[in-house]
């Protein structure tokens, strides 16, 4: 299991390297996501060396999480009194997109199927 | 002086393991599966705070070692991507409609709205990534100058509502393929979306898990070029 770890946050690690270094706009995080796909789409890297790990850091995504959300009490202001009108839009906005996004693949799917 | 108490960081580990644990508890107990341990959690461990009178900073000493592993997490996003890379290659076009469909369509309607309502420009920034699984998206948020924390919140609350219309959304439009559905939720609804995608089905939730990856590394380059152009 260390040796899984081992693997990921030195990925981690030189992507830290690359966004510095290179002043790149985008999060370390992603350029290691990246590059341990390259790694395992060219089999540098076996699937097996680093699945357990994996499993581990998304079960429990969420206690990771946990202390970045509990930074909101220093922001609560930042709303001035609109809040639930905010978290009205969220649940708008999400319920629209996520129709959107079914419809879509529905009308491209169905009409894959009638060729 | 009471503060010196909690001065070191195992109060903001240990604190954050039990505040987690009571709520993967609560939410095993209550069989209510959209109270995730994010939202219990916080409102313990913000509680503890407010009631000990513990300066923030003190908790965040021992909170920064935790999440630290968020890092890591995102790196291993790559892992359910690969793993399903044939199915998404057979269907590239009509997923990446779907999701590019449904981002777009959450960007927009999420901007139009929060103008209607005259929402601040910060608050307007952190409604932006609020589609995208948490690790990404309070990176996407601190890149564009939002709060991330906010949009912590609202990418939870975007979670749930996922959740709990997706059901709804699919019977309305008479769907029945899981890589429809499966992608529909991982896009809009992230984690929790995906939950929801597991309880339909195991491919559902492949789908799902692919589409938090895709749909995350997407929105790192869309959203600065929607906040260019449109926003």
């Amino acid at each position: 299991m260390i040796k899984q770890f081992t693997i990921i946050v030195s990925i981690l690690a030189i992507s830290y390297m690359i966004e510095v270094g290179l002043g790149l706009p985008i999060p370390a995080s992603i350029i290691g996501m990246l590059i341990l796909l390259i790694l395992l789409l060219t089999r540098v890297i076996k699937l097996e060396k680093v699945e357990k790990a994996s499993d581990v850091l998304q079960g429990d995504i969420s206690l990771f999480i946990l202390p970045l959300a509990i930074g909101i009490i220093d922001s609560v202001d930042l709303f001035q009194g609109k809040f639930l009108i905010t978290i009205l839009i969220v649940v708008i906005s999400t319920t629209v997109s996520l129709f959107t996004s079914a419809f879509v693949m529905k009308l491209i799917f169905n009409r894959k199927k009638d060729i | 002086m009471v503060n010196e108490l909690f001065k070191n960081p195992a109060f903001g580990v240990g604190l954050t393991l039990i505040s987690y644990e009571l709520g993967k508890y609560l939410q095993k107990k209550t069989k209510i599966k959209l109270l995730s341990p994010l939202i219990t959690g916080s409102l313990i461990i913000i509680g503890v705070l407010l009631i000990g009178d513990i300066d923030y900073k003190n908790y965040k000493l021992g909170g920064s070692i935790v999440s630290f592993f968020v890092g890591p997490a995102t790196v291993s996003f790559a892992i359910p991507l690969y793993k399903n890379l044939r199915i998404i290659r057979e269907n590239l076009i009509g997923i990446l409609a779907g999701i590019l469909g449904g981002l777009l369509t959450g960007l927009l309607s999420a901007l139009i709205l929060s103008r209607i309502f005259g929402l601040s420009h910060q608050i307007r920034l952190s409604l932006l990534p609020k589609s995208v699984t948490s690790a990404i998206g309070y990176a996407i948020s601190d890149m564009i100058g939002g709060v991330p924390e906010i949009s912590l919140v609202l990418i939870v609350v975007a979670g749930v509502t996922g959740y709990v219309v997706s059901e709804f959304i699919f019977k309305i439009l008479k769907i029945d393929n899981p890589i429809i559905k499966g992608i529909a939720l991982g896009t809009n609804s992230h984690v929790i979306g995906t939950a929801k995608a597991m309880e339909l089905g195991e491919k559902e939730g492949a789908m799902s898990s692919a589409a938090i990856t895709i749909a995350g590394v997407i929105m790192v380059f869309l959203i600065p070029l929607f906040i260019k152009l449109i926003f």
